[in-house]
């Protein structure tokens, strides 16, 4: 199949008075068409900068190495004009805070309708607030009918009511619910979800998930999220990420039954306390993004760390169709 | 050590026309008639959905609400009836850890003078002991004490909890309320902190309140597990095989595995707007066995096999 979404080496930094934060350290990532991945990671380890950055909303970073291949385009390379044609349209967002996403004064199908004409104008803001292309209600009615048929929220609630209400008035599952059908509106080519199911109790997460789940193989989704569940429910192959690059991506269900690269399996043994059993010990801190240690990041806290994960950066070694970026799968960790 | 005896906490309208017509008694009914002990030592999980009033519960146990009605006992003194200098006195027994980190932090404070506070408050030592008991704390919550002089921006979300931790055991609790200590933190953090709890909770002798609405961390932790359903606590037991003994249905949902797409998600969601037309158990119109007289008549908590208490008409 072929590949909607090709990040190489994507170098992220942040100008600080403290240092030079490098947030992406050389990213490599595929996302085909109409396929869902999952990034996992702990936070701080450069997930929400990735997304970011293929959205070229990583201001005040600045992408210094590496290109965004959309469809062929390198997004890294676009301007801001040709951006906003991407942006909402081709990749839509949906954000992870529900509460503050959607715009409290207008009301659901007031912001609903304001994206679907923004659609319909290609993108361009401009020319949606000079009203090229002015929509009927009817019209209006119509897609955002489709829209939630598609989520089967027309059996949930009554849709009539709910365009009708302000977003404070519904509960934080119908917000997040809200939020994804706006993004479906736009009829985008890849939809990216950050954090789809934390800040939500378990009721909402698992509805949320079965909707993630029904658009799965229809659109091109990027989940972004440290819920094992959230992505092994949902996504077809996973990238664990760490210090800002890709430590491990393969296909979900094989990453998540033998995980290769050791910090992959420190998040996976920390997902679930069993009842009896002590807990895994985690020696550590999160990483300082300014101050990398030489080598592989991991490996002041790698149990298995060589001599030679201080010195040398790990490439990517294929083992089984996973990629885990470990020398434990190299040369070295062989012999 | 702690007896909580039918807990109300029931919050009144005064604004609002249209919202007085909705719920013409004008009052919701956050925490409605609550009762559990927790015993020294023992650390009480409580899980429930956002909104079913788990926080209010801790709340109001702690007098930072005033109760409806109710009663609470800590080591068989009433909680509600003390006096200024009585509750000064429990304030530095009773100690509780918040949610949000962010909020709970004063932003202009230094960590040095965040932990100092409470002993200054209680008149702790002096000065220097005061210094050396947060240089102490510091160490135990495994923080470096350069952090002392910072402030609480500077910190990830899982520094600021172990700080919170920290300010919390500063003054020797017995018992520590901790609400959703874990929400919003990654599991690696999850993981490091819940060690670190459970480790000065032996080195200390602490009793735990533990509000959560993971499961997993609530039956990783707990000794005995509450679970509460718009205000009310429809199943109290042992955390002991949680997962095959529990009877309430509410609880067999939370225990479910995520649903596969096909099915329709059962929505457990909390709607206090219905509460005014309910008699009956307040699950009923969700509960896949629901009987007429689950419809009817409000089920009361009830012992099925000592240890378990569950208030569901079919449980037996």
């Amino acid at each position: 199949m072929k590949e909607l979404l090709k990040v190489r080496d994507l170098h992220v930094v942040f100008e600080t008075p403290g240092g030079l934060v490098q947030a992406n350290r050389g990213v490599n990532l595929d996302v085909k068409a109409n396929e869902a991945v999952g990034i996992m990671g702990e936070s701080g380890c450069g997930k929400t900068v990735l997304f970011l950055s293929l959205l070229r909303l990583q201001q005040p970073g600045k992408i210094v190495q590496g290109c965004v291949l959309f469809d062929g385009r390198d997004l890294a390379r676009l301007g801001q004009k040709e951006m906003q044609r991407i942006r909402g349209s081709q990749i839509a967002l949906v954000l992870q805070d529900h509460a503050t996403a959607l715009n409290p004064s207008f009301t659901v199908g007031e912001q609903l309708g304001e994206a679907l004409v923004i659609r319909k104008n290609g993108g361009d803001l401009w020319r949606t607030v000079w009203g090229q292309h002015k929509l009927d209600d009817v019209e209006v009615r119509r897609e955002i009918d489709s829209v939630l048929q598609d989520l089967a929220l027309g059996d949930v609630v009554h849709v009539d009511k709910l365009l009708d209400k302000y977003p404070h008035q519904l509960s934080g599952g119908m917000r997040q619910r809200v939020l994804i059908a706006m993004a479906l509106l736009a009829r985008p080519r890849l939809l990216i979800a950050d954090e789809p199911t934390t800040a939500l109790d378990r009721a909402t997460q698992m509805q949320t998930l079965a909707l993630f789940e029904r658009l799965r193989g229809r659109t091109a989704m990027l989940i972004i999220s440290h819920d094992l569940d959230a992505i092994s429910q949902t996504c077809d192959r996973v990238a664990v990420m760490y210090g800002g690059s890709i430590v491990e991506r393969g296909a979900a269900a094989e990453v998540f039954a033998n995980p290769r690269h050791p910090y992959t399996r420190l998040l996976l043994s920390c997902q679930k306390p069993r009842r009896g059993e002590s807990l895994p010990p985690v020696s550590g801190d999160v990483l300082d993004l300014i101050d990398f240690p030489p080598g592989c990041s991991f490996h002041p806290r790698c149990s298995q760390a060589m001599s030679v994960c201080s010195q040398v950066k790990p490439s990517e070694f294929e083992v089984e169709g996973v990629k885990v970026a470990c020398h434990l799968f190299g040369e070295e960790g062989r012999s | 050590m702690i007896q909580v005896q039918g807990l109300k906490k029931h919050f009144r309208f005064r604004h609002g026309l249209i919202t007085r017509l909705r719920h013409p008694d004008h009052v919701i009914k956050a925490v409605d008639g609550v009762s559990f002990d927790i015993k020294e030592g023992e650390t009480l999980g409580l899980v429930g959905e956002s909104g079913c009033g788990k926080t209010t519960l801790a709340k109001t146990m702690l007098r930072l609400h005033l109760p409806t009605g109710g009663r609470v006992l800590y080591r068989g003194r009433d909680i509600l009836s003390m006096g200024k200098k009585e509750l000064k006195a429990l304030r530095r027994e009773v100690q509780v850890i918040f949610q949000d980190s962010n909020s709970t932090l004063d932003p202009r404070m230094t960590l040095g003078s965040i932990l100092e506070e409470p002993l200054r408050i209680h008149h702790v030592g002096n000065r220097d002991l005061r210094k050396q008991r947060v240089a102490e704390m510091m160490e135990k919550v495994k923080l470096s004490p350069a952090f002392l002089s910072r402030h609480p921006s500077e910190l990830s979300g899982g520094q600021r909890q172990r700080i919170s931790i920290g300010r919390a055991l500063l003054l020797e609790p017995r018992f520590i309320v901790a609400d959703e200590p874990l929400a919003g933190l990654d599991p690696i953090v999850s993981t490091q902190l819940l060690d670190l709890m459970l480790s000065l909770k032996r080195d200390y002798g602490l009793t735990y309140l533990f509000i959560s609405h993971d499961l997993d961390t609530v039956a990783y932790v707990s000794d005995r597990i509450g679970v509460m359903y718009r205000g009310k606590i429809v199943e109290i037991m042992n955390a002991e095989r949680f997962e095959s003994r529990a009877r309430h249905p509410y609880t067999r949902f939370l225990l479910t595995p995520a649903p596969r797409a096909s099915e329709p998600a059962l929505d457990g969601g909390v709607h206090f707007r219905d509460q005014r037309s309910e008699s009956g158990c307040l699950f009923s119109k969700k509960c896949p066995h629901s009987t007429q007289l689950c419809a009817e008549l409000s089920p009361p908590l009830r012992e099925i096999v000592p240890g378990h208490q569950v208030a569901c008409h079919l449980a037996d």
